[in-house]
C-alpha cells in the first residue's frame, strides 16, 4: 500500500504563489479557481505583528468528508490515497464544496477565462482539460504521479518547500525528510484542522524564524484615537441568532426523525393477514396458527384461556382487529359462532406449559411495545443524526460563517437556507437539471419514503390500534404505493451498485452496501410480511414480521452512519454552499470581496487560526488574512 | 476518470531561459504543441544542484502575456493625437518607412544625436538589445542606459568600491550564519533565490536573519528580528552600528589596512589625499601610509593589494609633513572617520531617537554582526532611491569593512539593484570598431536641457532631442512619467517597440510589435547566478511581430544601406562574436556547449562579490563591462575601498566621509510638513510594470492598494477596502486602502508600477519627488557606473478617504 502525501515546510515557504500558478497552468483552471492557494496571514498588532504563509491544497484525507458527502459517489479514494473527483460522474450538487473543511473544492456555475476566446492556447489546450459545471479540485496531479513525476506545484516550488512522496515507504523523500527534520530542527509535522477528524495526508512543518520585533514604537501608542481594527465591520457572534439557525435544523431533524419512526410503524401495520372465507373454520381447524403462523399456537391454551375480556370486548377485537389480529366481519364469522368461540376460550384450561415462546414474543410485539421500541430507536438515531449533521455543518465551517451571515441578515440567511433545503434537497434540483431519469429514481426512493412517513402519520391518526385494513381502503393505498416506489428505487440502486465499476470510492463501500441492503430488505420484508399473512403461511408470519421490524430498526439505527445520511446531510451541505455564495455575493466582508477564489474566506480563517495556534501557541487574538501584497 | 487529456499534435520540449528585468534568468522547459506553448516548467538542470529549481509565478504565467489580450499583433501608426488611442494597422514596410523618413528628417536638421534610444535592461539580453545599440553606435544616435534612469545605480558603491553595485551569487547567502536584510524584500523580489535564505541559511545554519524595513514585509516573515525603522534614517543606524563596533574595538584592523583607504592620509590644507609625489616618494597616482613598525612612510602598491607580512600601518595620529616647502598637517582617513562616527550624535542612545530602533538593539545587532561569522548584508532599493542614499551605502560598506565582512562565502555586502552588470565584454557586438553611441543619461532628455553641473564628458545634443525610440521599456509608468511626457511632446518622432500595449506604447507615434523572450534567440547572463544561457526561439515570433535584430536591419536598409554589411549577421553570429571577445569569464565557452544547457562562467565558486580583490588581491575597482580595464580608476584613485572622497564637491557638501543627513531636508517645507512617508516596494506580482496586465496575476492581486496602519486609518475615517486618495503638491491618485498592522504608523506603502488603468483615478505614483541631481554624482561620468540616480522615496504625502 502506498500513501501519497505532501509536506509543506513553512520555514522554506516564502509565499510566492509559484505553486498557485503552476497548478493553474497544469490543470487549466478557469478564473477564480485555484486548486493550490497560499494564505497570506498576519496576526498581532503593530509593532508585535507577525506574518505567515500557509499554502493550502486538497489534503487527500484518509477520511475524506467530500467523498463521504458526495451523493453520487463521484469522489473516490485510490489505493495510493489520492482522492479524485470523477469529472464524468459529478453532477454538480455542491455538497462536497461545503463538506470540505479546508475549502479546497470548486464548483462554478459559469467558467470565466483569461484570454481572448479565439486564442488557440486557451481554446485548444486549456479549456478542454476540465469539465464545466462539476466540482473540481486538486488531484495531487495524479496524471503526473502515475507517470512517476511529482505534482506541478512541487516541481515549481522555487524554495523546495513542498515535499511529495509515499508516507508508507520509509525510504521515500517525504519519510526521510520528516525523520531528518525531527533530528536536526526538532520539528514535528502537523496536520491542518485535526479537530475536523479528516485525517489529512497534507503535512506541515512550522516556521523557524522567531519574528521578534524591536522598536521604540514612537508613533504607535495613540490610545486616544478610536481604534478601528482590521475587521471592524464584523459584528460579534450573536448567540440568539446562532440559536435560531440551529433551531431550524432541530425542527428539520425532528420532521425527518418522526418520518423514520412513522414509516417503520407503518410497515408494522402492514403485518395484517389475509382474511379467510370462514374465520370459524380456520380458527377451529388451525386455531391461532391458521392466521398467525405456527409459532402463534396457544390460542386454545393459556393466553386466551380464562380470558378476562367481556364478550363485547372480544367481539370488538375480532370485528375491528388489533395489532396482528385481522378484522373479521360477520360474513365470515357470525355473531353466534363468535359467542361460542368466546365461551370455549373462556372455559378453556390455563396450562402454563402450553404457552409457546411464540406467544411470549407475540406479546412483546404488541402495538404498544413496538411503538415504545421504535420511539427509542428513533431517539437514538435522531441524536446520532444530529451529531452527524453537526459534524458536517462544522466541516462546512458554520461557526466561522455565522458572523458573516449576520452581515447578510439572519432572516435572509434563513430564507436562503430554507429555499435551498426545499429546492436542492426536497426537489433534488441538481439532479433534475442533469438527468431526468436519475431524478426519477431518486424520486421513487425519496418521495416513497416520505409517502411511508405520511402514511404512518395518517395511520396513527385514523387507525391507532393498527387494526387490519383491506387493501382497497384509501388509508392503505399510500403505504402500499410508497412501499412499491421505495422498493423499485432500492432495487434500481442495488442493480446499479452491482454493475457500477466505480462504486468503490475507497472509503465508504461497506457502509454504502449496508444501507442499500438494509433498505432493500426492509421494503422487501415489509411486502413479504403483508403477503405472507394474506396467503396464509402461518409458520412464516412471525419470523418475517420480526425480520421486517429488525430491518427497520437497523436501518434507522445505522442511518446516521451509512449512505442514508446523504438524504439529510446533502441538503444541509448544499444549503451551506448557498449561504457562502450569498455571503460572497453580498460582499459581507472585504475578505469575501478580495479572496481570489470566492466563497471560502471563513474556512481560510479557520485554517489560519489553527496554524497560528500550532506555531505560536501563546498568541491570543485575531488572525487576519490578507489578499493583497 | 476525466483525467487531463494528453495534448494531441506535434509535441516538442525546448530548454530555454527567460530574461525579464528581475534578472532571475531562470531556465525553463517549454512544452510546445503545434507551435503553441502549452506548458512551462522549471528546467532545474543547473549543474550546481542548489540552484534547482529556478522560476516563479511570473515566469510561469508568461503564457498569458505571450497570448495575452494586450499583445501587440501588428505595427500601429497613430491617427489621432498622442495618447488618444486612435490607430491604424500598418504593414511593416509602411511603419518602417514612416520611421526612417522621420529619422532622416531629424538627422538632416539636427543630426542623429538628437534621436535618443532608450531600451531597458540591456544586461538581461546581449544580442537583441545589443543590435539596437550597435545601430545607435553606427549612426551616432544618443543612447541612455536605463540603469541610471531607473535609479538603480547606487552611487555610494561607486564612490567606495568604484563600481555601482556588488553582488555575490545568491548561492553564497546560504553560507551565512547572520544576515541583515536591509530594506530588501527578498521573498518578493528574488523568488528563485530566496531558498538560499530559508532553506540553506536558516534551515541548515540556523542563521539569524534581521530585517530592517518600515513595514513588516513579506520577508520579515522569515526574519528572527524585524526592525521597523523610520524611513530614510538607515544611514544613522549604520553609522551607529559602526560607533558600537569601534567603541567595543571589534574592528578587523588587518582588513582595513589591506583593502581600504583608512591608513592613507588627508591633507589639512586642501582636503586632498597625501600622495607619494607630495613627499617625493613616487608618482602622483601613488599613495602613502605610515608604517609604525618601520617608522617610515610606505608607498601603497598600485598594482596589488598584497602587503608585506609585517605591515603595521598607522590608523590614528595627525602628522606634519613638508610639502613643497610648507608644513602641512596630515591625518589618517580612519581617524577622520572615527572623529565623525564617535561623535555623540551617533551614540545608539541618540540614534534610537532618529531611527526608532532602541539603543540596546543597535548595540546588540552591531555586536552580533561583528562577532558572528559569516555575516551577510543584503540591500534592496528602498534605501538607495533617496537623494542621500549614497551616504547610506557608504556607511553600510564601512560597517562591513570594519569587521572585514566582504568577499567570503556568506559574507558580503550585496545590493540587488537592477543587475545590469554584464557577465562578459559585449563590446565586440555592440560597439563596432570601438565606436559607441552618444551616451546621455535619460535625466537630461527628460529635463530637455543639461544641468549647470553636468559632467563635460556628456555631450548633450547641440540642438536638443527631437526623437525617441523606446524599446521594451515602460517609462510612462514610472514616478517620472509626467515630465517625460512633456519631453516627448517636444519630439517629432516617438517610436515604441514592445510586445504588450503598455501606456508607453499608447502614447507613441508608431508602435512596433516585438516578440517576447520566448520567440527569439538571445544570450543571457545575470548577476544572480553565474550561468550563461541561451534563450531559444521556442516558437517563431507570434502574430506579425519581428525581432529587434530584424527591425534594426530593416531600418539600416532604409537609413544608410552602406552600413548593411555591418548588420548582416544572425543571432548566432552575434553570440559567437561576443564569446570570442567576451573576456576571461567566457574563455572556452562555446555556442555548442550553451545550446546544451547552462554553462558556468569562469568565476570563483561561490562568487562572493569582490572576489578578485579580497581573494586575488587585485586592486579595486572590479571591472565594469563593457568598459575597459582601468576606466574607473579616475574615481577610485587609491585602488582601495575609499571611505574618504577627496574631490572638492564632496567637501562642499560635507560628504567627504559618510555622514547622516535627514532624508527630507531637501523637500519643500510644505512637503516636509505632510504626515506620511511613502514606500514603493516591488511586489511579486510584477517585474517593474511588466505583468501589470497579466490576467492570471490580476486574478490573484486584483486591485492596487495602499497599506496603512489602523491608527492612521482611524484618524482619517478610513476602513479596510475604502477608496482613498494619496496626494501632495505634485499630484494625486486614487486606489483602495489595505488597513494593516504590518506597517509602521506614519508610513504608507503602495507597490511599484501599477498601470493607471487599474487605479480608481489619477496617475500612479505621480506624487513622487522630481528629479534633482546631486552634484557628487556628476563630477565623473561613466554610463551606468558613475551617473545620477533617482530618489523617488524622498516623498511626503497625505491620504484621505474618497467620499
Amino acid at each position: 500500500m502506498a500513501r501519497m502525501a505532501m509536506l509543506i515546510d513553512l520555514t522554506r515557504c516564502i509565499g510566492c504563489d509559484a505553486c498557485t500558478v503552476a497548478c493553474k497552468q497544469e490543470n487549466g483552471t478557469p478564473v477564480d479557481v485555484f486548486f493550490a492557494r497560499v494564505l497570506n496571514v498576519e496576526y498581532g498588532t503593530y509593532p508585535n505583528v507577525k506574518r505567515v504563509y500557509i499554502p493550502v491544497l486538497c489534503n487527500h484525507c484518509d477520511d475524506a468528508p467530500c467523498l463521504k458527502s458526495c451523493p453520487n459517489k463521484a469522489i473516490i479514494r485510490r489505493q495510493d490515497g489520492i482522492v479524485l473527483i470523477d469529472q464524468d460522474r459529478c453532477r454538480g450538487t455542491g455538497a462536497c464544496v461545503s463538506a470540505c473543511p479546508y475549502g479546497n473544492i470548486y464548483l462554478n456555475t459559469h467558467d470565466h477565462w483569461y484570454l481572448n476566446p479565439d486564442e488557440p492556447y486557451e481554446r485548444d489546450f486549456v479549456k478542454p482539460r476540465l469539465r464545466r459545471n462539476v466540482a473540481r479540485k486538486c488531484t495531487y496531479c495524479a496524471h503526473r504521479v502515475d507517470e512517476g513525476l511529482d505534482p506541478a506545484c512541487v516541481v515549481a516550488c522555487p524554495t523546495t518547500a513542498r515535499i511529495f512522496g509515499d508516507l508508507d515507504d520509509s525510504d521515500s523523500v517525504i519519510s526521510k525528510y520528516i525523520r531528518e527534520q525531527k533530528e536536526t530542527t526538532a520539528r514535528e509535522p502537523f496536520h491542518l484542522l485535526p479537530e475536523a477528524g479528516t485525517k489529512p495526508a497534507g503535512l506541515y512543518l512550522g516556521t523557524m524564524s522567531e519574528q521578534q520585533v524591536s522598536t521604540l514604537g514612537e508613533r504607535a501608542p495613540a490610545e486616544t484615537v478610536e481604534y478601528v481594527p482590521y475587521e471592524s465591520a464584523e459584528p460579534p457572534v450573536d448567540g440568539a441568532h446562532a440559536g435560531r439557525s440551529t433551531g431550524l435544523s432541530l425542527i428539520l431533524g425532528l420532521v425527518l426523525g418522526f418520518g423514520l419512526l412513522a414509516s417503520s410503524a407503518q410497515a408494522q401495520s402492514d403485518a395484517t393477514i389475509a382474511s379467510k372465507a370462514n374465520a370459524l373454520d380456520v380458527y377451529s381447524t388451525t386455531t391461532c396458527g391458521g392466521c398467525h403462523g405456527v409459532e402463534a399456537m396457544g390460542g386454545f391454551g393459556p393466553p386466551l384461556a380464562r380470558t378476562k375480556l367481556t364478550l363485547e370486548e372480544f367481539r370488538q377485537i375480532v370485528r375491528k382487529g388489533q395489532g396482528m389480529m385481522p378484522s373479521i366481519p360477520a360474513s365470515e364469522l357470525s355473531d353466534a359462532d363468535l359467542s361460542s368461540t368466546y365461551n370455549e376460550v373462556k372455559a378453556a384450561e390455563w396450562k402454563e406449559e402450553q404457552i409457546p415462546i411464540a406467544y411470549k414474543v407475540g406479546q412483546l410485539l404488541s402495538t404498544k411495545n413496538v411503538s415504545k421500541f421504535f420511539t427509542w430507536v428513533f431517539i437514538i438515531s435522531f441524536l446520532f443524526g444530529l451529531k452527524v449533521l453537526w459534524y458536517w455543518l462544522s466541516a462546512a465551517g458554520i461557526k466561522h460563517l455565522m458572523p458573516y451571515l449576520g452581515k447578510v441578515g439572519y432572516a435572509k440567511s434563513a430564507f436562503i437556507a430554507l429555499r435551498s433545503l426545499v429546492v436542492d434537497g426536497l426537489l433534488v434540483a441538481s439532479l433534475w437539471r442533469r438527468s431526468k431519469k436519475r431524478w426519477f429514481m431518486h424520486g421513487l426512493m425519496l418521495y416513497g419514503m416520505i409517502g411511508l412517513i405520511v402514511a404512518d402519520i395518517l395511520m396513527a391518526i385514523y387507525n391507532p390500534s393498527r387494526s387490519h385494513l383491506p387493501l382497497n381502503d384509501p388509508l392503505k393505498w399510500l403505504p402500499v404505493g410508497s412501499g412499491i416506489a421505495v422498493f423499485l428505487g432500492a432495487l434500481y440502486v442495488k442493480i446499479r451498485y452491482s454493475t457500477d465499476e466505480y462504486i468503490d470510492n475507497g472509503l465508504t463501500l461497506g457502509r454504502d452496501f449496508l444501507f442499500v441492503n438494509l433498505l432493500f430488505h426492509t421494503v422487501f420484508s415489509g411486502f413479504l410480511d403483508v403477503w405472507i399473512g394474506r396467503v396464509g403461511e402461518p409458520g412464516w408470519v412471525m419470523p418475517i414480521h420480526i425480520y421486517h421490524l429488525a430491518c427497520v430498526a437497523l436501518l434507522m439505527l445505522t442511518a446516521p452512519f451509512t449512505r442514508f445520511q446523504h438524504a439529510f446531510v446533502v441538503p444541509f451541505l448544499v444549503a451551506m454552499t448557498r449561504l457562502s455564495e450569498a455571503v460572497t455575493q453580498g460582499q459581507a466582508h472585504p475578505g469575501f470581496v478580495y479572496e481570489p477564489s470566492p466563497g471560502r474566506h471563513h474556512k481560510s480563517e479557520r485554517i489560519a487560526s489553527d496554524v497560528i495556534q500550532n506555531i505560536d501557541p501563546d498568541f491570543k487574538g485575531k488572525v487576519r488574512i490578507r489578499y493583497y501584497p | 476518470m476525466g483525467a487531463i487529456p494528453e495534448p494531441k499534435g506535434n509535441v516538442r520540449v525546448v530548454r530555454t531561459t527567460d530574461s525579464p528585468n528581475c534578472t532571475g534568468a531562470c531556465g525553463w522547459l517549454a512544452t510546445v504543441v503545434d507551435d503553441v506553448i502549452v506548458d512551462l516548467k522549471p528546467a532545474a538542470d543547473y549543474p550546481c544542484e542548489e540552484y534547482n529549481p529556478r522560476g516563479c509565478l511570473r515566469g510561469m504565467s508568461m503564457t498569458h502575456m505571450i497570448y495575452g489580450p494586450d499583445r501587440i499583433k501588428r505595427p500601429l501608426i497613430r491617427t489621432g493625437a498622442r495618447g488618444e488611442g486612435k490607430w491604424r494597422e500598418a504593414s511593416w514596410d509602411e511603419a518602417l518607412d514612416y520611421i526612417a523618413e522621420k529619422m532622416i528628417h531629424i538627422r538632416d536638421n539636427y543630426g542623429y544625436e538628437s534621436i535618443m534610444l532608450f531600451n531597458q535592461v540591456v544586461g538581461t539580453g546581449y544580442v537583441q538589445k545589443g543590435a539596437q545599440i550597435r545601430m545607435a553606435a553606427k549612426l551616432g544616435m544618443s543612447f541612455a542606459t536605463a540603469y541610471d534612469f531607473n535609479g538603480d545605480i547606487s552611487m555610494g558603491f561607486t564612490h567606495t568600491v568604484g563600481i555601482d553595485c556588488v553582488e555575490c551569487e545568491t548561492k553564497s547567502w546560504g553560507y551565512a550564519r547572520y544576515a541583515i536584510l536591509w530594506s530588501s524584500n527578498v521573498f518578493q523580489t528574488r523568488i528563485p533565490d530566496a531558498k538560499f535564505l530559508t532553506k540553506h541559511a536558516k534551515q541548515n545554519n540556523n542563521c539569524k536573519i534581521v530585517c530592517i524595513d518600515p513595514r513588516c514585509s513579506q520577508t520579515a516573515k522569515g526574519a528572527d528580528l524585524w526592525l521597523p525603522i523610520h524611513p530614510g534614517t538607515d544611514c544613522a543606524l549604520a553609522l551607529s552600528m559602526c560607533h558600537v563596533i569601534m567603541e567595543k574595538n571589534l574592528v578587523d584592523w588587518k582588513f582595513l589596512q589591506k583593502f581600504t583607504d583608512c591608513c592613507t592620509f588627508v591633507r589639512s590644507d586642501n582636503g586632498m589625499r597625501l600622495r607619494a609625489s607630495d613627499l617625493g616618494l613616487g608618482s602622483e597616482s601613488e599613495f602613502v601610509v605610515w608604517d609604525e613598525g618601520k617608522n617610515d612612510w610606505f608607498v601603497l602598491p598600485a598594482d596589488t593589494l598584497k602587503l608585506p607580512e609585517d605591515a603595521k600601518f598607522a590608523f590614528r595620529g595627525t602628522r606634519t609633513v613638508n610639502i613643497g616647502g610648507q608644513d602641512v598637517k596630515v591625518t589618517p582617513v580612519f581617524q577622520i572617520l572615527e572623529d565623525v562616527i564617535m561623535r555623540d550624535e551617533y551614540r545608539p542612545e541618540n540614534v534610537a531617537k532618529i531611527t526608532d530602533i532602541p539603543a540596546e538593539t543597535i548595540r546588540q545587532i552591531a555586536t552580533e554582526y561583528a562577532t558572528i561569522r559569516p555575516a551577510s548584508i543584503i540591500i534592496g532599493m528602498g534605501i538607495n532611491h533617496r537623494l542621500h542614499g549614497d551616504l547610506t551605502m557608504r556607511a553600510i560598506l564601512f560597517l562591513a569593512s570594519l569587521v572585514g565582512a566582504h568577499g567570503k562565502p556568506g559574507e558580503s555586502v550585496s545590493i540587488y539593484s537592477g543587475q545590469h552588470h554584464f557577465r562578459l565584454d559585449v563590446s565586440g557586438w555592440w560597439f563596432p570598431n570601438g565606436k559607441r553611441p552618444n551616451m546621455v543619461p535619460m535625466h537630461y532628455f527628460v529635463m530637455g536641457r543639461p544641468t549647470k553641473t553636468i559632467n563635460p564628458k556628456i555631450k548633450f545634443p547641440q540642438h536638443g532631442f527631437h526623437g525617441l525610440i523606446v524599446s521594451h521599456a515602460n517609462p510612462l509608468v514610472t514616478e517620472f512619467s509626467g515630465p517625460l511626457k512633456e519631453a516627448i511632446d517636444r519630439c517629432e518622432l516617438y517610436v515604441a517597440i514592445d510586445f504588450s500595449m503598455t501606456p508607453t506604447c499608447e502614447y507613441a507615434d508608431v508602435v512596433l510589435p516585438a516578440p517576447t523572450f520566448w520567440e527569439k534567440y538571445e544570450l543571457v547572463g545575470t548577476s544572480c547566478h553565474p550561468y550563461l544561457q541561451i534563450q531559444q526561439e521556442v516558437v517563431p515570433p507570434q502574430y506579425d511581430s519581428r525581432t529587434e535584430f530584424w527591425i534594426v536591419q530593416e531600418l539600416i536598409r532604409r537609413l544608410d544601406p552602406s552600413l548593411l554589411p555591418e548588420f548582416d549577421y544572425t543571432e548566432f553570429d552575434a553570440i559567437e562574436m561576443m564569446l570570442a571577445t567576451g573576456g576571461k569569464e567566457v574563455e572556452g565557452i562555446t555556442l555548442d556547449a550553451l545550446m546544451k544547457g547552462p554553462v558556468r562562467l569562469k568565476v570563483h565558486d561561490p562568487e562572493c562579490g569582490l572576489d578578485e580583490q579580497i581573494h586575488d588581491e587585485k586592486p579595486f575597482p572590479p571591472r565594469a563591462y563593457p568598459f575597459p580595464e582601468g576606466a574607473q580608476r579616475e574615481f577610485l584613485k587609491t585602488g582601495r575601498m575609499e571611505f574618504y572622497k577627496e574631490e572638492e564637491v564632496f567637501g562642499k557638501l560635507g560628504e567627504s566621509v559618510p555622514v547622516y543627513k535627514p532624508s527630507f531636508e531637501h523637500l519643500h517645507p510644505e512637503d516636509q510638513a505632510l504626515p506620511f512617508s511613502i514606500v514603493t516596494p516591488h511586489s511579486k506580482w510584477r517585474v517593474h510594470s511588466t505583468h501589470s496586465n497579466n490576467p492570471v496575476l490580476l486574478n490573484l492581486n486584483r486591485k492596487p492598494v495602499v497599506e496603512i496602519n489602523p491608527k492612521d486609518a482611524a484618524e482619517r475615517g478610513i476602513s479596510d477596502g475604502d477608496e482613498v486618495e494619496i496626494y501632495n503638491r505634485r499630484g494625486s491618485y486614487r486606489l483602495w486602502a489595505l488597513v494593516t498592522e504590518a506597517i509602521k504608523p506614519g508610513v504608507l506603502c503602495t507597490d511599484h508600477a501599477w498601470w493607471d488603468r487599474y487605479l480608481a483615478g489619477g496617475h500612479y505614483q505621480s506624487v513622487h519627488t522630481f528629479q534633482t541631481v546631486k552634484p557628487t554624482h556628476e563630477n565623473y561620468y561613466m554610463p551606468a557606473v558613475y551617473a545620477p540616480g533617482q530618489h523617488w522615496k524622498d516623498t511626503r504625502v497625505e491620504i484621505r478617504k474618497v467620499k
